[in-house]
């Protein structure tokens, strides 16, 4: 009778891991990010974000498009690898979730991309505009970096992984907390609060 | 003389304007760096706010996702060491890392757990099959692995342009021989189900006295092995990229054995899967034989019969429609 219920739970366990395989990440490509807010007059205009690349991805990717193996993407080879290995993520906004007033933005843009190589690691950063400007005194801004089929981890550097470019009120907080329903699966996202 | 006298009237005035002239360039470089304090780059505080509600299956899920992080890097790590060639202990520890890497990896979506499940609940099979089938599936994701590094490196390179990964054929093929099997295990079951007494693989003959046939289907080890070799041939991604990485960084053998080992991990979690629903459906076979209803018996073989060939059918119908990027 032991065996019977040990085997069940053996069944229970393995399904509830296999139906819940959808959140259950075990991505292959690790992502550190850092983010830089955009200040205009008080109102967000853009997103600038930094990503680090992992010892593999970075060593794949370094090896596929610098070409001439200086350590710098040339002009050429950066062309190659916005085209190849970045703009393919437009169709997941660039794993870029953003929230104002609670409505998502949809169809964002990726402007200013750039990748380089910093002591053998990829690193990716470009700017999402926001359209139009947000008003965090108005409703919060909630942004966060998550790839829904889990094939990339994000999670923000350890330190000084955001930063504010402009005038931004003092009475703006951030804050980073799992949020609810959809959100929840979304490892870091950051809130933007300001005023009361 | 009258121009002197003139000049010396104006002098308050000229130091009052050069006094008026200094304020507002005092007032201007002020604005000025005021002005640049608003383009200069600040870093705010960042409140970090633990969650009180947070349940037992999030908290796993994020120390499974953090240990791959840090298992990940060790990874390369290890890599590095063995190829230096340091103490056994870093080569030991470098292929523990790597093992439970790829056990703790497997339990993610992907790498044929599905498929497994699906198959081993539709089929008749012993727990020993359950095992040889999953350490066939590692051994195909090794040598996989390693046959698309072998393409990238030496064939891919020479132009072709095609993502590392993502050589179309391999998956295509591997989901097409996945409804295939399906299909064959559907046909099986129809089959099974129009004439109860058929067994399609062989009739049992047991010691007491007679022998009869079955109306379940037995995998027969050809099938396991098609079915290892669709679920393994496609490579984990990551694997795959620890391998390119170990050519790319002149470490071909620690590459090799850190991907076997990865590989040898996620065989095992596969087995727990795979293993798991052999139990179950023996179990409930059991206890239904117990019950003394063969009635019963035969109608929950049908239905896994079933169940399993619709879901290796749909799994691979779904996975390459997926791959064709159909809007569904």
């Amino acid at each position: 009778m032991f065996n019977k219920i040990k085997a069940l739970l053996i069944v229970l366990v393995s399904f509830s891991l296999i139906g819940k395989g959808h959140i259950f990440a075990n991505p292959d490509v690790w992502v550190k990010a850092g983010i830089t807010y955009q200040f205009e007059e008080h109102l967000v205009t853009e997103l600038t974000y930094l990503w680090s690349f992992d010892d593999y991805f970075s060593s794949r990717t370094i090896q596929t498009y610098d070409r001439d193996k200086n350590g710098v993407f040339g002009s050429e080879e950066l062309t190659l690898l916005r085209r190849e290995a970045f703009e393919p993520l437009s169709r997941f906004n660039y794993h870029v979730h953003i929230w104002v007033d609670g409505k998502k933005l949809k169809n964002l843009i990726a402007k200013n991309f750039d990748a380089r190589i910093e002591t053998k690691k990829l690193i990716y950063e470009f700017t999402v505009p926001l359209m139009p400007s947000a008003n965090p005194n108005d409703a919060p801004i909630i942004t966060s970096l998550y790839d829904k089929k889990l094939i990339m981890d994000f999670r923000f550097f350890k330190k000084n992984f955001l930063m504010v470019k402009g005038m931004m009120r003092p009475d703006c907080k951030f804050q980073i907390k799992r949020g609810k329903g959809i959100q929840s699966y979304h490892p870091q996202p950051v809130t933007l609060k300001c005023g009361k | 003389m009258h121009k002197f006298k003139y000049f010396q009237q104006r002098i308050p005035v000229l130091i009052l304007s050069m006094i008026l002239a200094n304020i507002l360039f005092l007032l201007g470089a002020f604005t000025a760096v005021n002005g640049q304090a608003q383009t200069t780059v600040t870093m705010p505080v960042v409140e970090f706010v633990e969650e009180e509600d947070v349940s037992l299956y999030t908290q796993f899920t994020e120390y499974l996702i953090n240990f791959q992080r840090r298992a990940n890097a060790e990874v390369a790590t290890h890599m590095k060491a063995i190829e230096k060639g340091e103490d056994l202990g870093a080569f030991f520890l470098g292929l523990a890392v790597a093992f439970v890497y790829g056990m703790v990896h497997a339990f993610g979506p992907g790498h044929g757990k599905f498929i497994i499940v699906s198959y081993f609940l539709g089929r008749e099979v012993r727990v020993r099959q359950g095992l040889l089938l999953a350490a066939q599936m590692s051994i195909v994701h090794v040598i996989a692995a390693i046959i698309i590094v072998w393409l990238a490196d030496v064939v891919l390179k020479a132009g072709f342009g095609i993502g590392l990964t993502e050589v179309p054929g391999v998956r295509a093929g591997s989901f097409l021989i996945i409804v295939g099997i399906g299909l064959y295990m559907l046909y099986q079951a129809v089959k099974i189900s129009r004439n109860p007494s058929a067994d399609i693989e062989h009739g049992h003959s047991h010691g007491h006295g007679h022998s009869h046939g079955h109306s379940h289907s037995h995998g027969g080890s050809a099938e396991g092995g098609i079915l290892a070799l669709a679920a393994g041939m496609v490579p984990c991604p990551g694997a795959v990229l620890v391998m390119l990485y170990a050519v790319a960084n002149d470490m071909i053998y620690p590459g090799f054995i850190l991907v076997a080992s990865m590989s040898v991990g996620i065989g095992l979690s596969i087995s727990v899967m795979g293993v798991s629903a052999i139990i179950a459906r023996q179990t409930v076979t059991r206890i239904l034989e117990k019950s003394g209803g063969s009635n019963s018996v035969n109608i929950f073989r049908s239905i896994m019969n079933y169940t399993g060939a619709i879901f290796v059918t749909l799994i691979g119908l779904v996975s390459f429609v997926a791959f064709l990027d159909i809007p569904l």
